[in-house]
């Protein structure tokens, strides 16, 4: 544990509490684009340069940029959020408490990973480094080839499913041309953010 | 002691190259409204000169302007975050100052025993960083749309980010061809690999490595263009339709950094096409890598006047081409340049094999 890992560990804390307790959806999202950058410096101290570009790639600057338009084109505001949830909120609170306990337990305990995770952590970017774009590529393309084919032809169906919830026929005016359809659009947004 | 020179000699470089890139994007403005004079015969920035010394016209631009900025009142519309409508012009220059991190500008540095690469930070990822990076620039032109609370910023920022992350997939696709040739996504290698020469007489870089690589270069610098939202891709801010799109209610210093942001870009659009495709500080038929420290100047003199003309080549085409409409923008986009993006990648590596034998 150096020092770095510290600063950045609390500021990522920070910044996951931020994501649950902003009482506005864009700010939310905003936090959330934060933590996920600096979960992605985590992995960049840990010497996966590789993975952690692809999280700023994919994660902050793909999928969040969607999350974020939805929010911006529903225009959510805060009293909606939360009068949407119909369970009881102290279950959320059990279930967070369960899940947190698991990894702590995870975590702490030996032999649970089969590289010692805490090792890891302590010895930093080691010499020969699995996390390389070039020796991910070569895992990805001889001994995970059919997993990473099968999450491909995944992607495209969700594409084209996305696509076809999203595609309108071009209908007369007056014709479901005003306020229902433009809901039925920000639904089908909605399953392209699920997606 | 070794310690802290070496961590002091990081953070001057650092310091050097974010005053470089900001310089650059300053002296660009300055470009940008000459060569609007000239070619589009506008009056006013042809005229700007002191005591008939018509370069002397930058003093009006690079001082009076930020003075003028700095003096505006910052207006803030009403019932809109503070906080939310400061962070989007930081958020829109912070992403495109960090990509120049990894750029390397110049052959490596040797005093005494000490190598200093001339680059401020090695990443064997540097090419994935400058994307990473680049993806992150939305986030400055959509929050400014949103917090603006303005219907024109709101469609300014909608086009705009649909067009980045359109062209993005392009900027990405396009350089697979080339990264597949270098074999590495670490640029201080791929600007080593571009000395020497190709069939004899060809400087060896990027460009020349593959006949497809023309097409590679076309494709990325059309996408690298439309990802600096200027003209012919400037609909996000279009005055004839959105006064002025995402940054309408954005004023004095604020709005120059929005400003200031667009011009960095420009400048590190022109670094990574030379970097990719045009041998970044080689200069061709002379190796000047071995020239001590006499090389690593020249290397970051020819880097910079490479960079330059990249730059006014952005700065010409963009007065000189109308505007696109909004569904030419994502036809070019999705129907032409993509298509061209994988035939190319495809070609490129028939022709990797093919010289394999």
């Amino acid at each position: 544990m150096t020092f770095a890992m510290m600063f950045f560990g609390l500021l990522t804390v920070v910044a996951a509490l931020g994501v649950v307790f902003a009482a506005k959806p864009l700010n939310s999202a905003l936090s959330l684009v934060a933590t996920l950058f600096l979960v992605a410096v985590h992995f960049a101290m840990l010497g996966a340069d590789f993975v952690a570009a692809l999280q700023v790639l994919i994660y902050a600057g793909a999928i969040m940029v969607l999350v974020i338009f939805v929010i911006m084109l529903l225009g959510l505001d805060e009293a909606s959020a939360v009068s949407k949830f119909k369970v009881p909120r102290y279950l959320a609170a059990v279930f967070c408490g369960v899940f947190l306990g698991l990894l702590v337990f995870a975590v702490s305990s030996e032999g649970i990973f089969p590289v010692g995770i805490m090792d890891s952590v302590a010895g930093g970017a080691s010499e020969s480094n699995p996390g390389s774009p070039r020796e991910v590529g070569m895992v990805l393309l001889t001994e995970f080839i059919f997993p990473f084919q099968l999450a491909a032809l995944l992607l495209l169906a969700a594409i084209v499913g996305a696509v076809l919830l999203a595609h309108e026929e071009k209908r007369p005016l007056g014709k479901g041309r005003g306020l229902s359809a433009m809901q039925q659009k920000n639904s089908s947004e909605e399953e392209l953010r699920e997606v | 002691m070794e310690e802290l020179i070496d961590v002091g000699l990081v953070v001057l470089k650092a310091a050097l190259v974010m005053g470089a890139v900001l310089k650059l994007a300053a002296l660009v403005t300055w470009v940008e409204r000459k060569a609007s004079a000239l070619i589009q015969n506008r009056v006013g920035a042809n005229r700007a000169a002191i005591l008939g010394f018509d370069l002397a016209g930058i003093v009006n631009t690079l001082i009076c302007d930020p003075v003028k900025a700095l003096t505006k009142e910052d207006f803030v519309p009403k019932g809109v975050s503070q906080f939310m409508h400061s962070l989007a012009p930081f958020m829109g220059i912070f992403p495109v100052i960090l990509s120049f991190a990894v750029i390397p500008f110049g052959p490596p540095l040797v005093i005494g025993d000490r190598i200093i690469p001339l680059q401020v930070a090695q990443l064997n990822i540097g090419v994935l960083y400058v994307l990473a990076m680049g993806s992150l620039a939305v986030y400055g032109t959509v929050l400014a749309g949103w917090v603006s609370n303005n219907k024109f910023s709101l469609l300014g920022s909608l086009r705009a980010s649909a067009q980045m992350i359109s062209y993005e997939i392009t900027l990405g696709l396009s350089i697979i061809g080339v990264l597949a040739l270098y074999q590495t996504l670490d640029f201080a290698e791929i600007v080593n690999q571009q000395s020497g020469t190709v069939l004899g007489f060809l400087p060896n870089w990027g460009i020349f490595m593959s006949p497809f690589n023309v097409i590679a270069f076309i494709v990325f610098f059309v996408s690298a263009m439309a990802e600096t939202k200027r003209a012919p891709f400037d609909l996000p801010e279009s005055e004839s339709e959105l006064v002025a799109g995402y940054f309408t209610e954005y004023s004095g210093m604020k709005f120059l950094l929005f400003w200031l942001g667009e011009f960095a870009e420009i400048v590190v659009a022109s670094a990574l096409v030379v970097v990719l495709f045009f041998g970044g500080w080689q200069l061709p038929w002379v190796d000047i890598s071995e020239w001590g420290w006499q090389g690593s100047l020249l290397g970051t003199m020819v880097f910079g006047a490479k960079v330059s003309f990249f730059c006014v080549l952005q700065v010409v085409i963009r007065w000189s081409v109308p505007r696109f409409r909004y569904d030419q923008l994502l036809d070019l986009c999705w129907k032409k340049m993509l298509p061209i993006a994988l035939v190319n990648l495809v070609l490129t590596v028939a022709f990797m094999l093919w010289m394999d034998g």
